[in-house]
């Protein structure tokens, strides 16, 4: 079903890549700073999973959490997939949502997805708790030791609270909001479930993002405009690219959720109220 | 009055040659031009010869719409109307920054209705971005920064509490800074409050 939407550009794009022309992708690299390709590239699972890396970075990012390591010589998406016992729509589809954020998913959802959703989703928060997150904390150590300026020490207070945020955030998706979609999941495919779980409607926990994005913003802010100059520039710079990177890519996790784990809870939901009247 | 000028800013022929029948069928009073070359817009921008800038925001997407609040920025500064022109799902926060939508199936009549509509409408101001912060806000910044409540604030400055919400409102558009504890480190910065001030309220 991916293959019959396919544009055209993407065609088009899809044929340089297999004979070797790679006009359009020099123009693809050009302009990588905007990093979403809103309709103009449709990845299949034809294509050779190291030649999207190549047209967008940050499908990296998508691969990682899915547990491919890198290192898979010229083996296309659905042998990579195959390979990794992954559904191929469902990689095609994520991949997809990174690369163009305009990517419409609707007709392309299937409850089936909802557990490898969720191992992914989690995935995901393993890397901004244990790697990201460390890493942004770590350079801002850097900073404070270059700089001769004791306010810097400020901002590793600051940062420290917007980890806790991050941290409870992701703690209670991780203990409250997958559990009781999984069970929710298991009971209609008529698994015993613990009754405790199914209390919760995923109206619950929508509206619970804008936070975790405020203090970010706030320490953006802070570095680029209000934060005297220091003579350490280096690392400054390096907590910014860092920040916006984190920004992005925490703008896509909460995409996934919102775009596609969301209505698929909500169809879940539904179905089990029918049942539950039946 | 002169003509409208409209500039689409759409890489599509189709959607350009579109917009343009559409509006010299409905109407003489516009003027229709098309670009996507971003020097040449933002020039098109500043010389006040766009009354409506009708663009495709996939085009200006990025990761949190900063190109589209720069558009909207622009609008307000230029005194243009900013209208979005969709053609699949888009983010409705950043299409909430555009005065108007125009989606790729609106029917002719709608989407002329639309655009009259607008140039109807009187010019919104709003507080700008960047503008220099008042000594009574900095008052505010500083409180704030020790932790006080805005009743507390509103106490202590012998305003009412309305006056502190809508100076904080204006102290988040000027600064770019809406927690308190980035309040707080702007505070510190700035010699408004001590470390140890700041070390009590974290």
């Amino acid at each position: 079903m991916v293959q019959n939407s396919e544009s055209r550009s993407g065609f088009r794009l899809k044929q340089q890549l297999h004979t070797g022309k790679m006009d359009k992708f020099h123009y693809f690299v050009k302009k990588r700073d905007n990093m979403s390709h809103p309709g103009e590239f449709l990845i299949t699972g034809d294509l050779r999973m190291a030649d999207i890396i190549h047209i967008n970075q940050r499908l990296l990012l998508v691969i990682e959490r899915f547990g491919i390591s890198l290192g898979f010589g010229d083996k296309s998406i659905a042998e990579v997939c195959a390979r990794h016992q992954l559904n191929t729509s469902f990689v095609l589809l994520v991949l997809n949502v990174f690369n163009d954020h305009t990517y419409s998913v609707n007709e392309l959802l299937s409850k089936e997805y909802i557990p490898v959703l969720i191992d992914y989703l989690k995935n995901g928060h393993r890397y901004f708790l244990m790697d990201k997150l460390p890493y942004i904390n770590e350079l801002i150590n850097r900073f404070i030791e270059r700089t001769e300026n004791p306010d810097s020490r400020l901002l590793h207070a600051f940062f420290k609270e917007y980890m806790n945020e991050v941290i409870e955030h992701m703690n209670l998706e991780e203990r409250t909001v997958f559990p009781y979609i999984l069970a929710l999941f298991g009971k209609l495919n008529g698994q015993e479930v613990n009754e405790e779980l199914l209390r919760y409607q995923i109206d619950d926990f929508i509206d619970n993002h804008s936070n975790i994005e405020e203090k970010l913003d706030d320490l953006k802010q802070l570095l680029i405009k209000h934060f005297p100059p220091t003579k350490d520039r280096f690392y400054r710079n390096q907590i910014l690219f860092e920040l916006f990177d984190l920004e992005y890519d925490l703008n896509d996790h909460n995409g996934l959720e919102e775009r596609i784990l969301t209505p698929l809870v909500r169809t879940l939901e539904k179905e089990a109220a029918e049942n539950g009247q039946n | 009055m002169g003509k409208t000028k409209v500039l689409v800013v759409d890489h599509s022929e189709i959607i350009r040659q579109g917009i343009h029948s559409i509006l010299k069928v409905q109407s003489f009073n516009y003027e229709v031009s098309f670009s996507d070359n971003t020097r040449e817009i933002s020039e098109l921008m500043r010389s006040g010869n766009v009354d409506v800038l009708l663009v495709n925001p996939s085009a200006y997407f990025d990761s949190k719409g900063e190109r589209i609040k720069l558009l909207r920025q622009e609008a307000i500064n230029f005194g243009f109307k900013l209208v979005a022109l969709v053609y699949a799902y888009f983010d409705e926060q950043l299409l909430s920054l555009f005065d108007e939508v125009i989606a790729i199936n609106d029917e002719e009549e709608k989407i002329f209705n639309k655009l009259e509509k607008l140039i109807e409408a009187g010019n919104t101001t709003t507080e700008e971005e960047g503008a220099a912060i008042s000594q009574r806000e900095l008052d505010v910044v500083r409180l704030v920064a020790l932790g006080k409540s805005n009743r507390e604030i509103a106490e202590e400055l012998f305003i009412s509490i309305h006056t502190v919400i809508s100076h904080r409102k204006n102290i988040t558009s000027k600064l770019g800074i809406k927690s308190v504890s980035g309040l707080t480190i702007y505070a510190v910065i700035n010699k408004l409050i001590s470390a140890d001030d700041f070390n009590k309220t974290m």
